[in-house]
């Protein structure tokens, strides 16, 4: 941890912003049924940013002795000194109350990798005819923000992740999970899903593209709302007259079952009670049942749209504006199983892969299917179908929902959202893959 | 640096490791993004480190951290061994490495200018100029114009004796301009999209590259395709595609396919696997006879380019593709001999001192063949040509893929049309590149390359270059 009130006091600067970032990853990769990668990485970072008269300079090191501090304080008035006056740029935040807000777990954060290779090795060692692959992390990150105007905070939060992908004779097929708890994963039982989905998926069959009821997992479906998060909800470039949304605020822009707000104090997600300014986060209904209601802000944004701000700073500067962080979508009450029931003919989809958007004006967005498609008649799984492409509108899609399921806490890096089990209908397909 | 080394190697060898090896790498960025009339933002960031990396029973253990105190590189080596030794209890073989001999050396990236010489006014001065121009039009919403320059000092140490110094200097910028009349949003780039041009250079790049003198036309191209006609969809068509969006069709499609840790399984539950699977080496009809696809660490300006990999392996220069037959792959130690080879030709790659190496594309480039972009155009009658990457996907074997440009124009009767907008096309990767019947010409070679590409857990960000000159592709399928 950085003293940052001693380095603030180093500062030549009539107007100083103090930014520590500090994070411990512990990764173990295992492919083929044993550990292949497997490591500790320690990082950490001082961003210090002068202001004086209009002017501002940045600069940044991972040495934080009195030296290279100095040293990395003189790069940043240098770029102050050679930089034009700037008259957009803002004061300093004041000092704010937050509520505090707890995701650290110190066992989460130090458990070894002697720890994890032992829970690993009953797995890796009974596999069968199977090549089990995954992921298994655990550490922890640490933030702090502190200002000349008595600005300082501070928030760290701990995170586990395992993954499994289990690659049969037939078809392979995968599962994952994620806690800020690693006593919340249930390894094994991720594991057993993986296999039991991989041992479905074989004799995949060819089928046509095009338009198929679809029932997607929470993180099939989180693929998909990234561009409605960080493309259509992205504030910016809605004042700045290049969103997909401009004119439609206010309006309906999806299925009136969707409901999606941004909370960092949601119970069982949420994250950083304060935003990279220091102001606290707020709550924010950003589509309410299927309405586009409102954007997040941050002190600029809300200024423009003459609104209050709702603490989602990503830092000063920047260019892309205020994002949402922690975003949570209300769940229904249909359970997997029964949206599958629902389906007359229908495709049952475990993951996506590799979506993109085509076209930031509609939202057109691109992707594959991935680790087990399944055709889905009269109510039950028939078979495994080969990976499709699929490629729509996200505004189509969203208003194809039809039915929601049980969410899941899933961490979007900023804080942690909850994402539903989703029944959408009419999702266009447009072509296929061998396997 | 290189007491950190010996301290490190020190404590691996006393801990009976089978072999050690070590990164200590320091960092100098300097990012600067100019946004609609000032700096958007500035980035100049100075770090130091050290990643230990251990094969003790047979397994990988890796530590790293910045604390340069001889107490904690000892205990960073110390981890590493014992990580190595929790990897061990499940492995069922033991890692073997290709051999490579020891190297005491020195490489630097050959340039003229330091562009940490160059003062941050004079790089702002240029960045204003085209934002000026960019923003000439009441339809401009955000003209943004980047530069980035990274300098990399890094020492290379191993038990096998190995002491490498090198510094890499990374040099490269562009802009792009978003226009909206609030019925469409375009997005025109310069050179290249995604931050422009990057090489292994120094500052003479951004002169070279001309941003102020390409603003104008940039500009109009952006604001006429809000009134261009939309590119045809659903049919098939013969396209001609410019170096701009062909160079990440190799990135995708050959690329990563050819990484040999995808191939046998080391991705296979994050980036996937590759259909380019072993049994094809050598035999398998990747494209037709004319494509030739070189990966080549050696090469001037190669993003990729420098002395050795980060295990120590000495750059080298060999075919993925030749005359459309699948001749190689990229390769590390570890994965060479798991497919009878002897030595590794050098992919193994980190982004940074906390990041262990892993197989990374190199340099990649496809061979020119003959006759200039304009006797391409003549040549066909009825066709689209597309420049500019906007949008990627490919599937996880990389077969099924789908690209967007930013820009695309009708070829009618061997002359160039009006232009047309949201063009996309989609095929199969062996499918597409066996339908490659016209390759330009030297005088029409660009080497642009990729800053973005992301691999491995944690994530690492890493960047190579790929070399094009105009190709043509018959009977593509066009639309999304
Ligand atoms: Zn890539």
């Amino acid at each position: 941890m950085a003293d940052l009130k001693k380095i603030l006091k180093l500062s030549p600067a009539p107007e100083t912003e103090l930014t520590y970032n500090q994070s411990v990853e512990y990764y173990t990769r295992y492919s083929n049924n044993a550990i292949s990668e497997n490591i500790k990485s320690e990082d950490k970072m001082l961003e210090i940013r002068v202001i004086k008269g209009k002017k501002m300079g940045i600069a940044s090191t991972n040495l934080l002795d009195k030296k290279n501090i100095l040293k990395t304080y003189d790069k940043a008035m240098q770029a102050l000194k050679a930089g034009k006056k700037d008259k957009s740029i803002i004061p300093l935040t004041k000092k704010k109350k937050y509520n505090e807000n707890n995701h650290y777990n110190e066992k989460t954060a130090n458990y070894s990798p002697i720890d994890k290779a032992n829970r690993l090795k009953e797995i890796l060692s009974t596999t069968g005819d199977y090549k089990v692959s995954g992921l298994f992390t655990n550490g922890y990150s640490y933030y702090a923000l502190a200002n000349s105007n008595g600005v300082n905070c501070d928030y760290k939060s701990s995170s586990a992740s395992v993954s499994f992908t289990v690659q049969g004779q037939a078809g392979s097929s995968s599962w994952q999970g994620e806690a800020a708890n690693i006593d919340e994963l249930d390894v094994k039982e991720i594991f057993n899903t993986a296999k039991k989905y991989a041992g479905l998926n074989k004799d995949a069959k060819d089928i046509k593209p095009g338009k198929y009821d679809v029932v997607l997992s929470p993180y099939a479906f989180e693929e998909l709302i990234f561009f409605l998060l960080y493309y259509g909800l992205a504030t910016l470039p809605y004042i700045e007259k290049r969103s997909a949304m401009n004119g439609k605020l206010g309006k309906k822009i999806a299925s009136e079952k969707l409901t999606l707000y941004d909370n960092a104090f949601e119970p069982g997600a949420g994250g950083m009670p304060f935003d990279f300014e220091g102001t606290p986060r707020k709550k924010v209904m950003l589509i309410n049942k299927g309405v586009l209601e409102n954007f997040v802000h941050d002190r600029r944004t809300a200024k423009k749209m003459k609104t209050k701000n709702t603490g989602h700073s990503i830092g000063e500067p920047n260019t892309y504006g205020p994002i949402p962080m922690c975003p949570v979508f209300e769940g229904g009450k249909a359970s997997p199983e029964e949206m599958i029931k629902s389906m007359k003919k229908g495709l049952y989809i475990r993951k996506l892969h590799y979506t993109n958007v085509l076209n930031p004006k509609e939202l057109l967005v691109t992707g594959m299917t991935r680790d087990g498609v399944f055709m889905v008649e009269n109510g039950e799984i028939k078979h495994a179908v080969k990976n499709l492409r699929f490629s729509d509108s996200l505004f189509n899609i969203l208003s194809g929902i039809d039915m929601l399921g049980p969410v899941t806490a899933i961490d979007f890096d900023e804080g942690w959202g909850k994402i539903p089990w989703v029944k959408i209908n009419g999702f266009n397909f447009t072509s296929k893959t061998e396997f | 640096m290189k007491d950190i080394c010996k301290i490190a190697l020190e404590v691996t060898d006393k801990k009976k490791a089978d072999y050690a090896d070590i990164r200590v790498i320091n960092e100098q960025n300097q990012s600067i993004v100019y946004k609609n009339g000032k700096v958007g933002n500035l980035a100049q960031d100075d770090t130091i480190g050290y990643g230990i990396r251990v094969l003790k029973n047979g397994a990988w253990g890796f530590a790293a951290s910045d604390d340069l105190s001889p107490e904690a590189i000892k205990e960073t080596a110390a981890l590493a061994v014992t990580i190595a030794e929790a990897s061990a209890l499940t492995i069922k073989n033991s890692i073997q490495l290709a051999d490579e001999p020891a190297y005491q050396d020195t490489w630097t990236t050959p340039y003229i200018i330091n562009p940490f010489d160059v003062p941050i006014n004079e790089k702002i001065e240029i960045m204003e100029q085209v934002d000026k121009i960019c923003r000439k039009t009441k339809l401009a919403k955000e003209c943004k114009v980047f530069m980035q320059f990274i300098r990399e000092h890094k020492l290379f140490a191993s038990s096998h004796g190995s002491l490498i110094e090198q510094v890499i200097m990374i040099s490269g910028g562009g802009f792009k301009l978003t226009v909206s009349d609030g019925n469409d949003i375009q997005t025109r780039s310069y050179p290249v999209s995604f931050d422009g041009i990057h090489q292994s250079t120094g500052y003479e790049i951004i002169p070279a590259m001309d941003m102020v003198g390409n603003a104008e036309r940039v500009r109009e191209e952006a604001v006429s395709l809000l009134k261009a006609k939309e590119c045809p969809s659903g049919i098939k068509k013969d396209i001609i595609l410019m170096p701009s969006q062909l160079v990440l069709q190799i990135h995708e499609s050959a690329g990563h396919a050819s990484e040999l840790d995808r191939v046998l399984g080391y991705e296979a539950d994050f980036a996937g696997t590759s259909f380019l699977t072993t049994e094809k080496l050598d035999t398998f009809k990747y494209g037709s006879d004319i494509v030739n696809i070189v990966a080549d660490s050696t090469i001037p300006n190669g993003l990729a380019t420098q002395g050795y990999d980060d295990e120590g392996v000495k750059a080298q220069r060999w075919h993925i593709v030749q005359k459309g037959i699948h001749r190689g792959y990229m390769m590390n130690r570890e994965t060479a001999p798991q497919i009878g080879k002897t030595r590794s030709n050098g992919c193994n790659r980190v982004e940074s001192f906390s990041d262990i190496p892993i197989t990374r594309i190199t340099n990649l480039s496809l061979m020119p063949d003959k006759g200039t972009l304009d006797e391409l155009v003549n040549d066909t009658k009825d066709g689209i040509l597309m420049d500019t990457n906007s949008s990627w996907s490919i599937d996880q074997q990389r077969l099924n893929f789908q690209f967007g440009c930013e820009i695309a124009w009708e070829i009618k009767n061997g002359k160039i049309k009006r232009a047309l907008k949201n063009p996309y096309y989609k095929g199969m990767t062996p499918e597409f590149w066996n339908s490659c019947d016209a390759i330009c010409g030297e005088q029409e070679f660009k080497l642009l390359g990729v800053m973005n590409c992301g691999k491995g857990q944690p994530m690492q960000v890493n960047r190579m270059s790929h070399g094009c000159a105009p190709a043509r592709f018959r009977k593509v399928m066009i639309g999304s």
